[in-house]
């Protein structure tokens, strides 16, 4: 029998109960466009188990197997039997990645987390150039006390088609006169990538600076508007480093509790067709399905449509389990065919609540010039309020 | 008879008709693809995915000229073992061929490519208010073609039939490579022998479908589903036997016994059920004639005295009710490592005394670990007896077999039944074919093959039209 590191090993009784149904296969994103059998979640697990009896080894076309996989958790909600696919994935990217048979951006995405502390190895002051388009420089106090801490994340904090994200989210905070504050250059990356990729040794490390800088700023409740931040605070982290000592929202989640208390006000009816594409981090991972969905049937002149697969059932748009980064013509195709879904319900907008989605699905509008828009909730919300971008 | 090798001549020319990219002899694609949801593991010597007809042909043309094996596979879901390389060589996964080809609604038919899968023929056929009736629980995965070769039937069956029920015609591709189309296109034909229904069921042993034409029928108007809980399995069966004897016909009339409930509920979210055996009973029809329809199922399930009784029109609820049904064989793996699922079906004055001997199969084995999970369609006498344990154990391995003897030697066949309902012989039950049929019948069988496939090809060493003396190559 081949040796396995313990992180896989454990997945030996999972991938044992696999009994090979092949329900995962009905809405997995990525088999449809691998095609073998190794392609689909069913596959995988056969895979792994193949691994663990020492019938295969690692190699570049595991690999290539394990990576092309969004994480999406679609075949975890759907397994009847109630193997845990995606942690198995993951833990065979951990095994792939101990024997060097991991592609190589993954090793970047490492280096520049490690050193810049951020998924682009961009220095640790441009995590707030979104202020800018807040038109708020003046009011948006980094690293102050307050109630309650904006963690945009990286993908909202550095790339510029998302930074719209961070800045719809601030006005919003700004209009409803909470006390808030970021940590600017103080954030790290929440060490997200890190656990989908397989690299998982330094997040630790990771989360006990972001927990350590938000204790220090005396904030009760953390809101971010990513998914898969959301999901490292409120699954990864308590499992590594245990309890966190404050809550943690989603933005959608602060918005409908604000709703509930009747202080969200909306100036502006806005005449469109919304689809809300539910964040697999958020929607699967997270089960916040209705928050986005009650804030947007709110907001006057919204006519909310549902895509043909929602909730549980959703596509996923390719955005996630770092597919952009390792296969990123996969994840393109995938938000396409997200975009076909749209077509069919006729929506003008699709909604999200994950800034990874915004930029792949931005990126499937531009790649094919489809005339659907795509914004995050709270761009709508901020739109809605009249609140102005730069 | 020795089959040929797949060398490195056969595997350039399988190259030359499928495209290098439909050619894999990757050790972990041949060892996903050589598993079905049984417990037996065949690895073929490579995995070839055509995309035509006419590649079919090809490579059935190549491989009968080598006396190479090749065995046919739509999504892999068999219970039987019926898509496994035994004798390796080419394994042919059709799953590639998935375009719907026609919906003719004025005709209601639809053609398919084999690959097509069940639910998603359904997904586009709902729009237009129609549907494909078979619905094995597999449909979110399972082919047309993986269908018609298992003449899978599920959970609609009391109402509409097998899948035989509704293929009007098929394109075939013999192992010797000619192409023929059995049927036609019209609802009625006794212009042949009745080809299509030969192949039907034929679990790929005297041809490779890769068209497939099929009725297709309106969706009823609305649903009205009740779930009646009973104590004893007796009890269930005998009320499904009054629903049956009444002359109502359910669109569905479904059963899980105490442990296949309770673990299909936990997958489902289902709540607030008392634990006990679940009789599930879904009425289709005009919105007016399904409440009349379930009121009378339910006023008949009562005389038997249930635990409990609840009835929802709520289409959330009734979807989360089937799912749960759908999902017993799987949700069964929750309790053990290995889970091996049977298809007896027995005649309908049988039932109750065939269900409640087959609870009793786990006591009569005694082997710590191994346990029993009954569920199906008692509206059809079809019953899926699945044994969970596990397989890596030497002692529960070999009760299970044990289980299979008393199962089919002691019980269904005694009882009048029959070995596989909608599953098909395939490997686990070939050992009792001759049992139900006859020497006679088995060796007319082994010549039909023989007419079909003089070089036994095609997907060899399973029940129908053999086993016969094989020698690998």
């Amino acid at each position: 029998m081949a040796a396995v590191n313990s992180s896989l090993a454990v997945f030996r009784e999972e991938v044992q109960r696999c009994m090979r149904c092949g329900f995962c296969r009905a809405l997995c994103p990525t088999w449809d466009s691998v095609g073998w059998e190794s392609g689909s979640p069913r596959g995988r697990m056969q895979v792994i188990k193949a691994l663990l009896d020492g019938e295969a080894q690692a190699n570049e076309y595991v690999a290539d197997r394990m990576y092309k996989c969004a994480l999406c958790g679609y075949c975890l909600w759907r397994c009847p039997s109630g193997v845990k696919t995606t942690d198995a994935i993951r833990a065979a990217r951990d095994h792939l990645v101990r024997r060097g048979y991991h592609p190589r951006i993954i090793d970047e995405i490492d280096g520049r987390i490690g050193e810049s502390h951020n998924l682009y190895g961009l220095s640790k002051e441009d995590r707030t150039q979104w202020i800018a388009l807040t038109g708020l420089d003046d009011l948006v106090k980094t690293g102050r006390a307050a109630e309650i801490l904006f963690f945009p994340g990286c993908v909202t904090s550095f790339s510029s088609r998302a930074m719209g994200v961070a800045a719809a989210t601030s006005q919003i905070l700004y209009a409803l006169g909470v006390n808030w504050t970021i940590l600017g250059d103080e954030e790290w990356c929440c060490g997200n990538p890190l656990l989908l990729a397989g690299k998982p040794g330094t997040v630790k490390r990771v989360a006990e600076h972001n927990v350590s800088a938000i204790h220090r700023l005396g904030a009760k409740m953390v809101v971010t508007s990513c998914a898969g931040c959301y999901r490292t605070f409120t699954q990864d982290y308590p499992r590594i480093i245990g309890d966190l000592g404050f809550q943690v929202y989603h933005v959608s989640q602060m918005l409908e509790n604000v709703l509930n208390q009747d202080r969200l006000r909306f100036s502006r009816d806005l005449d469109v067709t919304v689809a809300y594409h539910d964040p697999c981090e958020l929607g699967r991972h997270a089960g916040v399905y209705e928050p986005p969905r009650r804030i947007l049937r709110e907001i006057p002149g919204i006519r909310l449509v549902e895509l043909l697969n929602n909730r549980f059932l959703t596509r996923c748009c390719g955005g996630g389990g770092i597919l952009k980064a390792t296969n990123p013509e996969m994840a393109l195709n995938l938000a396409q065919k997200k975009l076909e879904e749209a077509h069919c319900v006729k929506a003008e907008i699709i909604a999200s609540a994950c800034p990874s989605c915004k930029l792949n699905l931005s990126d499937a509008v531009a790649a094919s010039e489809d005339p659907t828009q795509m914004l995050d909730i709270t761009e709508i919300v901020a739109w809605a309020m009249n609140l102005k971008i730069m | 008879m020795a089959y040929g090798r797949v060398g490195e001549g056969t595997l350039k020319e399988l190259e030359g008709i499928v495209g290098s990219e439909g050619v894999s002899t990757r050790p972990e694609e041949l060892y996903c693809y050589s598993r079905d949801s049984t417990l037996f593991a065949f690895r073929p010597d490579v995995v070839v995915r055509p995309k035509s007809m006419e590649q079919v042909a090809a490579i059935l043309r190549l491989a009968n000229r080598d006396r190479i094996p090749v065995t046919p596979r739509g999504a892999g879901t068999s219970a039987a073992g019926s898509p496994l390389p035994v004798m390796g060589g080419i394994l042919l996964d059709m799953s590639a061929m998935n375009r719907i080809l026609s919906v003719d609604l004025e005709n209601q038919a639809v053609a398919v490519e084999a690959g097509v899968v069940c639910d998603a023929l359904n997904e586009e056929l709902k729009p237009h208010g129609f549907f494909f009736p078979p619905d094995p629980a597999s449909s979110p995965a399972c082919t047309i073609g993986g269908m018609v070769n298992t003449n899978a039937a599920g959970n609609r069956t009391i109402k509409y039939g097998p899948t035989r029920n509704y293929v009007l015609w098929l394109e075939v591709v013999l192992p010797t490579g000619e192409t023929v189309q059995t049927g036609s296109k019209t609802l009625k034909s006794v212009s042949d022998y009745d080809l299509t229904r030969l192949m039907v069921g034929s679990e790929g042993s005297l041809g490779v479908v890769t068209r497939v034409g099929l009725k297709i029928v309106p969706l009823p108007e609305g649903y009205a589903t009740a779930s009646l809980v009973y104590d004893s399995i007796g009890a269930l069966a005998r009320a499904a036997a009054r629903m049956r004897l009444a002359g109502i016909v359910p669109e569905m009339l479904e059963f899980m016994d105490r442990k296949t409930t309770r673990v299909a509920f936990q997958y489902a979210g289902v709540k607030g059920l008392p634990e006990g055996n679940l009789l599930l009973v879904d009425c289709g029809g005009s919105k007016e004639a399904v409440g009349a329809m379930l009121k009378k199922c339910v006023d008949l399930g009562e005389q038997e005295k249930p635990a409990h009784v609840e009835q929802t029109t709520d289409p959330a609820y009734r979807e989360r009710l089937i799912m749960a049904r759908k999902a017993a064989l799987p949700a069964l793996a929750r309790l053990r490592p290995s889970t091996v699922m049977e298809d007896c079906t027995l005649p309908l004055s049988k039932l109750p005394e065939a269900a409640a001997e087959i609870e009793e199969i786990p006591g009569r084995l005694s082997v710590e670990g191994l346990d029993l999970g009954n569920f199906g369609h008692i509206g059809d006498g079809n019953m899926h007896p699945t044994f969970t344990f596990d397989e890596r154990v030497e002692e529960q391995r070999a009760a299970f077999f044990r289980g299979l003897d008393i199962l089919y030697k002691e019980i269904v066949l005694p009882l009048g039944g029959s070995l596989t309902g909608e599953h098909g012989i395939g490997l686990i039950r070939a050992p009792y074919i001759e049992l139900e049929h006859g020497s006679a019948a088995v060796e007319l069988m082994r010549k039909l093959k023989r007419l079909f496939d003089p070089n036994l090809i095609l997907n060899p060493g399973k029940g129908k039209g053999g086993p016969y003396p094989l020698r690998r190559g």
